[in-house]
């Protein structure tokens, strides 16, 4: 071997400094193991995309391991001995392994595209008769989701003749750059039941995006979006706008909540029932925006707003 | 070494005039890298500005609109102005050595592609003073980057910039498409050219093929912000904002090969050097480079998963498939080092970090070939690692292995290894405190292009690291520049070929003559100057297979 043993103790100090460095930080820090692989699935396309992800690491992991494991050892095994001037063997080649370190990977790599296509087939399927639709409304930098009854369209929601008839979640309009003024929409969605969200964009592309269900969907003017999940895990889970859109993207948070059916339809029977005369007290809990629903340009459909 | 000039080796203190009209592709070529260098710096400042920002939760430092302007011109920057340029000017300064010729086949063209390039940094820097530089992303989407949401000169600017980058690009291509083909020199048939060449002719087909179709994007864009156009206006009739993202992506995505391929060309000239053994598989590594070229065109639809408007099987399976010449040159490259005698200089660490780096960053990349994964990360920072695994880990590494490497041959003295060694470690080390986090981040759901962050969402500690990271990777660079000032004046002479190289550039000089050689060795195989040097070796050793 052409490495002292002072050489080796060498290294495996840097190592073993390195691996300190990082045990250290991780165990004073709000990281935890949770955050190095995609959430837990919340819906059950997100577990589908969640068990290819899990293939793709393993056989990723497995190639990087088996890579670096080889640089490694040709940088350990083969370092030129101090005053050996010797050629090495010149080889230029050899066809079979090249051949074989060709096939094997092209096989790999189609088996992962098989089986991803198969997962892309399950997580973009959608039903033809959804139980919930729901109106998704992005502009610059707010969400808004509206709930219309059956045989309202959500996009009429505005017309007067449907005064009172649907259901919009806004949240308030981001306030410069003061996170604690402001507060992100929830949108309420029954547990185990078929959702799907009618995506619309009033000025530049947002995307849709929920962690938990680990999908997202741009939402490009003129091109409106329809995506469908079914929710399996009560909770409430963040979503952001991953695309883009302008001066306070940062701002554009929402959440998921989700919840058994009838919790579900009480809240929504709840909204749509008429406020009581105003009190002292503010109302209940739940984040969100009382009072007129922030506008967007003329001809948006939002009508009551709700927490 | 002795010198082979008959003429004393050109020195470089032949004042301004000299360097404002050069047409030598050496001094070029030279040029090209401190312009680089400069607006190396310049945009890791913008870096250096989103990662303080990031570090915590809170808009400490700057407002969003700051921001947005730091990472679009971050990433232009280190585009345009950094990488490609870098890259163009290694080809500059050694395609006409390494094929036995005297110069480009178009010298004044080639100083022109130069010139264009500080130009356009100058003019898309102005947009900081003029009301607010570009701050859309540098991929620029509509309707963003239209007139409407997009106010004041900072577009405009930049899309001026980018054109004119454009311009030099396809000039130079044509002038390295033009020299390869036409003025080899005797013998150098084209599987004997170095694969450094090879990598600079594919990249430049894939520059001539690419770039027209962004320079069209670009007016396109610039009609629309300034006269009324509907490309991609989604508010008037027929505006169509994913037009847009096929057109700039039809460039863009083939634009990260052009950033890899002559990376990946010095790498393999590098580790072969300091293996002592040929580049393992030489006619497999100029197919594989080939057919990354030509897959390299199919696939851009990849950055457009999300849309809902793609053909997704064929774009994952072109995606997925585009791994396999990748993975091919890693075995290559792998294979030289085995059963060679490894000499760890500066460069040749470089290269090995190449290996290290870029696999990380060619296995994140299959990843996001799976459509359904994309979902879940896209637009999230786990792009943000693979881009810099490839782009830092794999162009940046291979570009200081190119410069540590072919700095005494441009200047006739090396460069102090120990200094080297010291700037290799904090880089290494830096960019994967840096970058690693990030997959952590993006696969917890961490967007990109955002000024600030939820602080109950468990990022805060990453983005701390990742900041440590960066500050590392600036510090790092300080005994690389301070390396470069005392080596111009007065480093260790290098001789015609200090590090027993296999190529024609190393059978001249260093620098070399303005007429590049006085004579040539024979030309035989890819290494001719390695056969010069053993050509009265007893058979055995030279031959092998």
């Amino acid at each position: 071997m052409g490495l002292t043993a002072k050489r080796w103790a060498r290294r495996a100090g840097a190592v073993a400094a390195l691996g300190a460095l990082a045990v250290l930080l991780s165990a004073c820090s709000d990281f935890n193991l949770r955050t190095a692989v995609p959430p837990d699935a919340a819906s059950v396309q997100g577990q589908a995309s969640r068990n290819i992800y899990d293939i793709v690491f393993v056989i990723g992991a497995a190639v990087f391991f088996l890579v670096e494991g080889l640089i490694l050892f040709a940088v350990l095994r083969y370092r030129r001995r101090a005053g050996d001037d010797e050629l090495p063997p010149q080889i230029h080649g050899n066809n079979r392994l090249e051949i074989i370190w060709t096939a094997i990977p092209i096989a790999i790599v189609l088996a992962l595209f098989v089986l991803s296509w198969q997962t892309l087939n399950t997580v973009d399927a959608r039903t033809p008769t959804p139980p919930v639709r729901i109106g998704v409304i992005a502009y610059q930098w707010q969400w808004e989701f509206v709930y219309a009854p059956d045989g309202v369209r959500w996009e009429d929601c505005g017309v007067p003749a449907n005064k009172g008839k649907c259901v919009t979640v806004v949240g308030t309009p981001p306030a410069g750059g003061d996170r604690s003024k402001w507060t992100p929409p929830t949108m309420h969605v029954p547990l185990d039941e078929t959702v799907e969200l009618q995506m619309h964009s009033l000025d530049v592309i947002h995307s849709f995006y929920v962690p938990a269900f680990l999908y997202q969907r741009d939402i490009t003017p003129r091109k409106d979006q329809v995506i469908q999940f079914t929710a399996d895990r009560i909770g409430i889970y963040r979503g952001q706008c991953t695309q883009f859109c302008g001066l306070y993207h940062q701002f554009m948070e929402f959440q998921v909540k989700v919840e058994p059916k009838a919790d579900y339809v009480a809240w929504l029977q709840q909204e749509l029932t008429p406020p009581s005369p105003p009190s002292a007290v503010p109302s209940a809990s739940g984040p969100s925006a009382s009072g007129p629903a922030a506008s967007g340009p003329a001809g948006s459909p939002a009508a009551s707003s709700a927490p | 070494m002795a010198t082979t000039a008959l003429r004393p080796a050109a020195t470089y203190r032949t004042g301004l005039y000299e360097w404002l009209t050069t047409t030598d592709h050496k001094k070029i070529g030279i040029l090209y890298t401190f312009n680089s260098l400069i607006l190396f710096l310049i945009g890791g400042m913008f870096a250096l500005a989103v990662r303080t920002e990031l570090a915590q939760p809170g808009l400490q430092f700057m407002t969003e609109a700051t921001y947005n302007q730091m990472f679009t011109m971050h990433a232009s920057v280190m585009i345009f102005w950094v990488v490609i340029p870098f890259l163009a000017g290694f080809g500059n300064y050694l395609v006409p050595l390494m094929i036995g010729a005297p110069d480009m086949a178009f010298p004044r063209i080639n100083a022109l592609s130069f010139w264009l390039l500080p130009l356009s940094a100058m003019i898309a820097m102005i947009g900081f003073p003029l009301g607010g530089a570009a701050a859309e992303g540098w991929t620029s989407y509509s309707p963003l980057a239209q007139s409407k949401f997009s106010t004041g000169p900072g577009t405009d600017l930049w899309i001026v910039a980018l054109t004119l980058v454009g311009t030099s690009s396809i000039l130079g291509a044509i002038n390295f498409l033009v020299t390869i083909f036409k003025m080899r020199a005797p013998g150098m048939t084209l599987f004997r050219m170095p694969v450094f060449v090879w990598t600079i002719m594919v990249t430049s087909v894939l520059v001539l093929m690419g770039t027209p179709v962004l320079t069209s994007a670009l007016i396109m864009l610039y009609i629309d912000r300034n006269f009324g156009g509907s490309f991609f206006n989604t508010a008037l009739a027929g505006g169509n904002a994913i037009l847009w993202q096929n057109v700039f992506w039809f460039y863009s995505h083939p634009a990260v090969y052009i950033m890899i391929l002559p990376a990946m060309g010095i790498v393999s000239e590098v580790i072969p050097t300091f293996s002592r053994k040929p580049l393992f598989g030489y006619k497999a590594f100029v197919f594989a480079t080939a057919g990354i070229g030509a897959l390299g065109f199919s696939v851009w639809a990849h950055h457009m998963f999300t849309t809902g408007s793609v053909y997704l099987p064929f774009f994952s399976l072109m995606t997925f498939l585009i791994a396999v010449p990748t993975g091919v040159k890693m075995f290559n490259w792998v294979a030289t080092m085995f059963r060679g005698k490894l000499r760890f200089t500066t460069a040749m660490l470089y290269a090995v970090g190449f290996l290290s780096l870029f696999l990380i960053g060619g296995i994140n990349g299959a990843f996001l070939a799976s459509v359904p994964v994309d979902y879940h990360v896209h637009a999230t920072y786990f792009i943000v690692a693979h881009i810099h695994y490839v782009l830092f880990g794999g162009s940046i590494m291979g570009i200081f292995a190119g410069l540590y490497y072919w700095w005494p041959k441009m200047f006739g003295r090396k460069l102090n290894e120990g200094l080297g060694k010291i700037h290799f470690v904090g880089i290494f080390i830096g960019m994967n405190l840096t970058f690693f986090p990030m997959h952590l981040l993006g696969l917890s759901g961490m967007p990109r292009r955002i000024a600030d962050y939820s602080a109950t969402a468990g990022w805060n500690d990453l983005n701390l690291l990742a900041t440590i990271g960066g500050f590392t990777i600036a510090v790092s660079m300080l005994p690389f520049l301070w390396n470069v000032f005392i080596t111009l004046r007065g480093g260790e002479p290098a001789g015609d070929d200090p590090w027993e190289g296999n190529t024609l550039e190393w059978a001249t000089s260093s620098p070399p003559p303005p007429y590049n050689f006085d004579h040539l060795p024979p030309i035989r195989s890819e290494r001719p100057v390695f056969d010069r040097r053993h050509a009265n070796d007893a058979p055995a050793l030279t031959a092998g297979h």
